[in-house]
């Protein structure tokens, strides 16, 4: 570790002595306040030949992604030991087996992940062993940051050394400004203690997404919500054209404040309601329908079940959580 | 697989709307319906952020990321400027073409001004007061009980002083 500060501080960076690096159980490194810290202080700021990226590494014929998982496997900057050595927990890395306890829509979201591995693994270097390739591409993936590198949208990641240890907090008031101008810095958005976890919000994710792309599950997650398309969609069979045609089908969700607004038009759809006057605003649907009910209730039989990994445990707490508070919001 | 902060994850929709109102969700129901967003609890979270400017049209800004809103006002010159002038409010489906003339002290527009610092391109501080004062005469109203060109006219012929900031 003082040899990354040390290697940051020579080549034009700059690391606050208020900032250390510690690891926390369950949360793997983090940065942590080594002393007080007061709101807007500089924490941490690279120089732009200090990021990795497609620009810096310069090669036209890769994606982003795949150029930062070839610079991985074949450098031999030391940078590379800091990075975790294993993605155990991430659901690429799970056996067939249990994948089966994700959401579907999440399965889909890991097939598809699996899949762009092995296009990238031909493409960028197919003498690796794939083993070692998912390493390098999960490393990309869980640690990349956003920054502009003149490429289409999803081509626009950088790897940042040290800033890549922050870890998530769902909170984005309370959470660690990254500024992105000439390099990119860091400032503390409020007051720390010593002590203190300094985090990131690496965006309005729900909890399914956090774990297939980063490998945890976040307690107390404003942003999640339980998919409930597959539970409803073979209900809906009958409004399936009117459904589309208005631009409802599919995407039902429920989280902690009650269903959304799609779901409930589905719902409404399923009571055979007027549903052109219900999109358009001029009625307003119920907030709950029976159908609800007896989908979490049936959810909630599976989510209290048994499970094989401590990952789909937190996740399915998350979910019950969110079942028992939209049912007390309703009265049932 | 979006890199962590994604900018592109957050939409953005700006609407105009009387404050302290909860608008018809005919208006809103197109755009936040499709986004599993309720135009109803939008609208009355709209309502709850614009309390202070009742009766006056507002600016709001919704952020939305996830299935969810958050609201916040977006401050403009002419809503603050007719909010200084503390009339009582009105009832907007009522009265019509409403006439503004009351009088503001320099002093508010000057407070106006400073909160409009960081949306105006003007280099001092004098410059933006210049703006306000432009959106005052518009609305009719008067600045220090004359009429804001006035002071304007005042400001660049240096007979009345601005703070630099």
């Amino acid at each position: 570790m003082d040899q990354l500060t040390h290697w940051i501080a020579e080549s034009g960076g700059y690391i606050s002595p208020k900032v250390e690096v510690t690891a926390i159980p369950d949360r793997g490194n983090s940065i942590v306040a080594a002393c007080s810290i007061s709101k807007g202080e500089k924490l941490v700021s690279l120089s732009r030949h200090l990021l990795i990226n497609a620009q810096s590494l310069g090669e036209p014929n890769l994606t982003s992604h795949q150029a930062l998982a070839n610079f991985l496997l074949t450098s031999d900057s030391f940078w590379i030991e800091t990075l975790p050595k294993s993605f155990d927990s991430i659901p690429v890395c799970w056996s067939p087996a249990e994948l089966k306890f994700l959401p579907a829509k999440n399965q889909a979201h890991v097939a598809k992940q699996l899949a762009q591995i092995a296009v990238d693994h031909r493409l960028a270097c197919p003498n690796e062993p794939f083993d070692r390739f998912r390493w390098a591409w999960l490393c990309v993936n869980s640690r990349c940051l956003y920054w502009d590198v003149g490429r289409e949208r999803k081509e626009n990641m950088t790897m940042a050394p040290f800033i890549d240890f922050l870890n998530h907090d769902t909170d984005q008031s309370k959470t660690v400004q990254v500024k992105s101008g000439l390099g990119m810095a860091l400032y503390a958005a409020r007051d720390y203690e010593k002590g203190e976890e300094i985090c990131l919000n690496y965006g309005p994710h729900e909890n399914a997404f956090l774990l297939c792309e980063y490998g945890f599950v976040a307690q107390q997650n404003p942003w999640d919500y339980i998919d409930l398309t597959a539970k409803l969609e073979p209900l809906l069979k009958d409004h399936e054209s009117q459904l589309k045609e208005l631009g409802y089908w599919g995407d039902y969700t429920i989280n902690s404040d009650g269903a959304s607004f799609r779901t409930l038009v589905a719902c409404e759809a399923l009571k055979n309601s007027k549903l052109k006057s219900v999109v358009d605003g001029l009625v307003e649907p119920d907030e709950w329908s029976p159908v609800l009910t007896e989908i979490l209730n049936e959810l909630e039989i599976v989510f209290k079940g048994p499970v094989p990994r401590p990952e789909i445990r937190h996740l399915y707490d998350g979910y019950l959580s969110i079942i028992y508070s939209s049912r007390s919001k309703v009265g049932t | 697989m979006p890199p962590k902060i994604d900018p592109n994850e957050v939409k953005i929709i700006y609407l105009r709307t009387t404050g302290g109102e909860v608008g018809n969700a005919s208006a809103l129901a197109p755009k936040l319906g499709p986004l599993g967003l309720s135009p109803k609890k939008v609208g009355e979270d709209i309502a709850k952020a614009t309390k202070q400017y009742k009766g006056i049209s507002v600016t709001v800004q919704l952020t939305i990321q996830n299935r969810q809103a958050t609201v916040s006002v977006v401050p403009a010159a002419s809503t603050l400027v007719i909010a200084a002038l503390k009339e009582p409010p009105r009832d907007k489906k009522k009265e019509k073409n409403i006439k503004h003339n009351g009088n503001i002290p320099l002093d508010e527009i000057i407070k106006i001004a400073r909160e409009m610092r960081s949306k105006s391109f003007a280099k001092e501080l004098s410059g933006t007061v210049k703006e306000v004062l432009g959106t005052a005469q518009s609305v009719g109203a008067r600045v220090d009980g004359k009429p804001a060109h006035v002071i304007i006219d005042q400001i660049n012929a240096g007979e009345v002083d601005i703070p630099s900031e």
